[in-house]
């Protein structure tokens, strides 16, 4: 079966009368019922492959690293406050297993689609290779990638997966007003960078 | 307000972050009279343009759910826990009871100890019923539970229960 990806941020606040709430699946799943935490998986893989996919762009790797999310979870889930939202707890997991993933393979990852281009700090603008036929999606990763990553991971968490800055607070750890000042950094950082980058379109188109 | 400020709120605004209304006020008082701030607010709204598209234009096929695999391998994890425990756990003790023994009969009766000096035929028969006639290590024992100390209350931070509000 075939699923595609919904942009709905579901999953966070399912509490519709028909499901079972996240807080009962949790509970159910630490008296033993596994079936339980399957509701949970079959509830968030699809959100949580999508947040890994924006920093990891290997499909293999990104479901490897939702599976380990979902394992750790499982794994922790005596130490889940119940009180609190099952949601954040969870994406927290999967990020900061994806950040720590990501920084060991830093030269790598975010290089797949773009093999010749510098890592992160170090970009010269000169050498980017303004490709027209990468479309508008591969643009706009190529230009986060060259945002630090603290404030690149609340800049995808917030305008490309839609989750609140309180949600972010929560999954980061931070409070909420660092997040607010991170992701104000990080939309100017990546107007810079776009228009810099428009430049060199600009720059490119006319030389040819 | 100064320009560096108004600029990091200015940034909140295109994306609906600046929620506080008084905020707005103040940043719309130095916007309409820094023609600097309002060049930046008209840039960075069109650039936050191709955010919002970029994030529209995302369709991830997906493969199937990956419960079944995951449910597989949770049940192989139980599974290796469990029996291990049970069979590791005799054959340790077991262990440990023969390093005691050994470790005793090896020992050569202290000299100046003001122990009662205990015969060593004696000994291997009191052995293992009396934990205290050796300094050795012990049989193994279930150790004392420490579940209390791992409470989730201790273990979540303090920060304030979300208050999601809705998406854009
Ligand atoms: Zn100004």
């Amino acid at each position: 079966m075939k699923t595609r990806i919904t942009d709905s941020v579901d999953g966070m606040a399912v509490d519709s009368a028909s499901q079972p709430s996240d807080a009962r699946l949790v509970d159910e799943t630490r008296r033993g019922d596994q079936a339980a935490f399957g509701q949970l998986v079959q509830r968030y893989e699809r959100r949580l492959m999508r947040v890994v996919l924006r920093f990891i762009s290997d499909l293999d790797l990104a479901e490897d690293l939702a599976q380990e999310t979902f394992l750790r979870a499982y794994e922790r889930l005596d130490q889940f406050d119940p009180s609190r939202r099952f949601g954040p707890w969870l994406f927290r997991i999967g990020v900061n297993l994806t950040l720590d993933f990501h920084r060991k393979r830093k030269r790598r990852i975010w290089s797949i689609f773009f093999t010749d281009r510098a890592p992160e700090g170090n970009f010269d603008p000169q050498a980017a290779d303004p490709r027209p036929e990468l479309d508008l999606q591969q643009e706009v990763q190529q230009v986060i990638a060259q945002i630090p990553e603290k404030y690149r991971t609340v800049l995808v968490l917030r305008d490309l997966e839609n989750f609140s800055t309180s949600e972010i607070a929560a999954i980061l750890d931070r409070k909420e007003t660092t997040i607010r000042w991170r992701l104000a950094e990080a939309r100017n950082r990546f107007q810079e960078l776009w228009e810099k980058r428009e430049v060199i379109h600009r720059r490119a188109d006319h030389e040819q | 307000m100064n320009c560096r400020e108004a600029k990091a709120e200015i940034a909140l605004l295109v994306g609906n972050d600046l929620e506080d209304a008084g905020a707005r006020e103040s940043l719309r008082r130095h916007v309409s009279a820094c023609p600097e701030c309002r060049g930046h607010y008209q840039r960075l709204k069109q650039t936050f343009k191709v955010l919002e598209q970029a994030d529209k234009t995302e369709t991830f096929e997906v493969r199937e759910s990956m419960w079944p695999a995951l449910s597989t391998r949770l049940r192989h994890r139980q599974q290796e826990q469990k029996p291990s425990r049970r069979q590791w756990w005799p054959l340790a003790s077991f262990l440990a009871a023969c390093i005691v023994v050994v470790a005793i009969i090896n020992t050569p009766a202290p000299e100046h100890s003001h122990a009662p000096v205990v015969d060593r035929g004696m000994m291997s028969e009191l052995f293992p019923v009396s934990g205290d006639v050796s300094q050795g290590p012990l049989p193994h024992r279930d150790e004392p539970t420490t579940d209390d100390s791992d409470t989730p209350a201790g273990k979540q931070n303090k920060s304030k229960p979300n208050q999601s509000h809705p998406g854009r």
